[in-house]
């Protein structure tokens, strides 16, 4: 059964229609609410502002934004089994998940797409409505690769716990930005930097969490561990590398290798 | 690297020479090099391509006509086996 809601609609609640489509033009929340199981791909069509999964949703299929989607979030206790592509026109992507309202993570099993401004990956932890501790372990789990197109200002992810990425960071914007628990078992490579000199990438964690870097890892990388936590690189192949840290040592597991062209300019022989 | 200074109409040959974290010299899988004008127009060229030459292992040069005044900027970038990348301008001076 399929269900296409008139253009114009302004809200949007729907469960069990199956493929779902949501209007052109009119939806300036799709807003994916209670308990329930989407089976076929839902795509957001031009003019979508927001689409938000704010309860515990499971969707097993790929989801997409259309042009002119400015936000698509992803928070609470979804899991989403297929991919998430943020399509040219869409101003941010964020996934959280926070253990204070009850969630245990999010999960994306296939790959995080985005054409985007920027990125934003953020997963809760801890005592965060400051009454009773949380103890939950929150994690926010992508299964393949995050891709981040060439539109995308920045990349950022920030954890209290655990973010994790079985496949690769791909990504060509200006900055990437790593904050807190970040393990990475693929490779991070920042690509097309032509015009971007002075563009870094930052692996900074935070006290008691570490940071793995399991294979490569390619274009400028600073490395600042925080009080408690480890740095480890098993293999880190870079352009420029600069590590700092607050007594606790860098762990090497592999060879660090730093290719470098030395330049030279001088007038043609005639 | 100083940044180097020449007159409008002189050919600038652009070098290159590629190492391995051994400072010994190695052959990427592809070499390039993108030059950006002073109005901001890039091109880039590469090994592959022919315009990219090579002297020796590890040793490139591209030649350039410094044919606009201003400050160029270049980029010297290697992809796959012995990947790196720097960059480096001059400045090129108008006719007096």
């Amino acid at each position: 059964m399929s269900y296409t809601p008139p253009d114009g609609s302004s809200v949007v609640i729907a469960f069990g229609q199956t493929p779902y489509t949501p209007p052109n033009g009119g939806g300036f929340v799709i807003s994916l609410g209670g308990t329930g199981a989407i089976t076929a791909a839902i795509t957001a069509q031009d003019g979508a502002d927001e689409i938000t999964f704010a309860a515990t949703s499971t969707i097993h299929a790929d989801m997409a934004t259309g042009d002119g989607a400015d936000t698509v979030s992803s928070s609470l206790d979804n899991n989403l089994t297929g991919a998430i592509v943020a399509q040219d026109g869409a101003e941010l992507f964020i996934a959280y998940a926070d253990p204070a309202i009850g969630a245990d993570g999010l999960a994306i099993d296939g790959y995080l797409a985005g054409g985007i401004a920027s990125v934003a990956i953020e997963a809760l932890g801890g005592d965060t409505d400051g009454e009773e501790e949380q103890s939950a372990v929150v994690s926010v789990r992508i299964g393949a690769s995050v891709v981040v197109a060439d539109s995308a200002d920045t990349f950022e992810a920030s954890a209290e716990s655990v973010i994790v990425v079985h496949g690769s960071l791909i990504e060509s914007a200006d900055g990437v930005e790593l904050l807190g628990g970040v393990a990475i078992s693929g490779s991070i490579e920042a690509q097309d930097l032509l015009d971007q000199f002075e563009a870094a990438l930052y692996v900074v964690p935070i006290e008691n969490v570490g940071i793995q870097i399991k294979t490569s890892l390619v274009t400028r990388l600073n490395l600042a561990s925080g009080v408690n936590s480890d740095v480890t690189i098993g293999s880190a192949l870079a352009y420029r590398v600069s590590i700092a840290h607050e007594g606790i040592p860098v762990v090497e597991t592999g060879s660090m290798l730093a290719n470098r062209i030395t330049l030279g300019i001088l007038p043609a022989p005639r | 690297m100083d940044i180097e200074t020449y007159e409008i109409g002189q050919l600038v040959r652009l070098t290159a020479a590629f190492t391995n974290a051994a400072d010994r010299p190695i052959d990427p899988s592809e070499v390039s090099v993108t030059v950006t004008t002073p109005a901001g127009n890039a091109t880039t060229s590469t090994y592959a391509g022919g315009s990219v030459k090579k002297d020796s292992v590890g040793h490139y040069h591209f030649d350039q006509s410094a044919d606009v005044a201003g400050t160029w900027r270049f980029r010297w970038f290697s992809t796959g086996s012995g990947q790196a990348a720097s960059h480096g301008e001059f400045i090129v001076q108008p006719a007096e």
